[in-house]
């Protein structure tokens, strides 16, 4: 698996920097820029499924010491960054609340990959082409103690009714066709758990009309046990 | 004109990186498929680069060896680590790599780097 993805890696990369190339062309004519940008989208996509396994993996092998720690301030800061380019043809806001300077998390570089695919995950299910993030940090007190949680709001997410009804981890086993839509939010879960952590989807409503959810992901603090 | 030498086992991905840097103003000086041949044209070569682009994983002998290895020669020499293993992070500043970029990476984030580290 690790070889495999590394090579898959290798050729997401050339056909990513060669779209951007020609991206770069002077004059390029407006409707192949279009394309070459969905093209880009979708390999940044791909790519990130194939680090989403390549995550799961290693962090159920991996100790903590292993995996090494991560800012989160800064994680939530390049994973927002990050999330724009991953869209280009939507018009994303993230307002993110005042960072903590110091926290620290177990995980290393896999948290900022946790967070771009729970935010991309959240930025696909919205329908709107002007997505309003809202992205809290704080201290997580009834988590032992031991950990941060990052608060992903989005008041016009469309969450399937089957996510709303069943845990994140279960809805694999009740429509594997609708799993597939989801499974940036299925990886949040493996991933987080893997880490020491939690991931959650809390729906602002029931029903299929209703939108909105929070997405909540609790990441344990680097050091803790 | 800043001068870097690639080091990657892909030809394909050291053809990438000429291409980007040259249409950027960059010069390549030269290229290696391993950290083995990396560290002989590095010591073998008056003219030394600006700038190293090493990848980890490789045949012979990985990056962050050989990331050492130039360092013991040269120990300002600017290495830019790239690699699809991030988890090799922190052992390849521990090695004394300047910037790490995970692959795959934008070419603006290549570039910004490159400046960044030419102009310091």
């Amino acid at each position: 698996m690790d070889l495999v993805s590394h090579d898959m890696l290798n050729d997401n990369q050339a056909v990513q920097s060669y779209l951007e190339l020609i991206l770069a062309i002077q004059g390029l004519d407006s409707r192949a820029a279009d394309y070459a940008r969905k093209a880009v989208s979708h390999v940044r996509s791909s790519t990130m499924r194939i680090e989403n396994v390549k995550t799961i993996v290693t962090a159920r092998k991996a100790s903590a010491a292993t995996l090494g720690r991560a800012d989160l301030a800064e994680a939530v800061k390049e994973a927002c960054d990050d999330l724009q380019h991953m869209f280009p043809s939507k018009a994303i806001k993230a307002k993110m609340s005042t960072l903590p300077e110091g926290a620290t998390v177990t995980g290393g570089g896999l948290v900022k990959e946790l967070l771009v695919t729970v935010m991309a995950s959240v930025v696909k299910l919205d329908p709107e082409k002007d997505v309003q993030l809202r992205v809290e940090v704080a201290e997580e007190a009834g988590y032992g103690n031991r950990g941060w949680t990052v608060a992903i709001e989005d008041p016009h997410v469309k969450l399937p009714a089957m996510v709303k009804e069943t845990d994140i981890d279960s809805v694999h086993t009740k429509d594997s066709s609708l799993a597939s839509k989801v499974s940036g939010l299925l990886f949040a879960k493996m991933a987080a758990d893997a880490l020491g952590g939690d991931f959650d989807v809390q729906p602002s409503g029931d029903g299929d009309a209703a939108r909105g959810a929070i997405f909540v992901l609790k990441l344990r603090r680097a050091g803790s046990r | 004109m800043t001068s870097v030498l690639i080091v990657d086992d892909e030809m394909f991905i050291v053809e990438l990186y000429r291409d980007i840097l040259q249409l950027r103003g960059y010069k390549v000086v030269g290229t290696a498929f391993d950290g083995e041949e990396a560290l002989r044209k590095y010591s073998t070569t008056s003219d030394k680069p600006d700038v190293i682009i090493m990848d980890h994983r490789m045949p012979v002998m990985n990056g962050v060896q050989a990331t050492k290895e130039i360092l013991k020669m040269n120990p300002k020499q600017k290495v830019i680590f790239v690699s699809a293993d991030v988890l090799v992070e922190k052992e390849a500043r521990d090695a004394g790599a300047i910037e790490f970029l995970p692959k795959p990476f934008r070419m603006d984030d290549l570039i910004d780097k490159m400046k960044r580290i030419s102009s310091s």
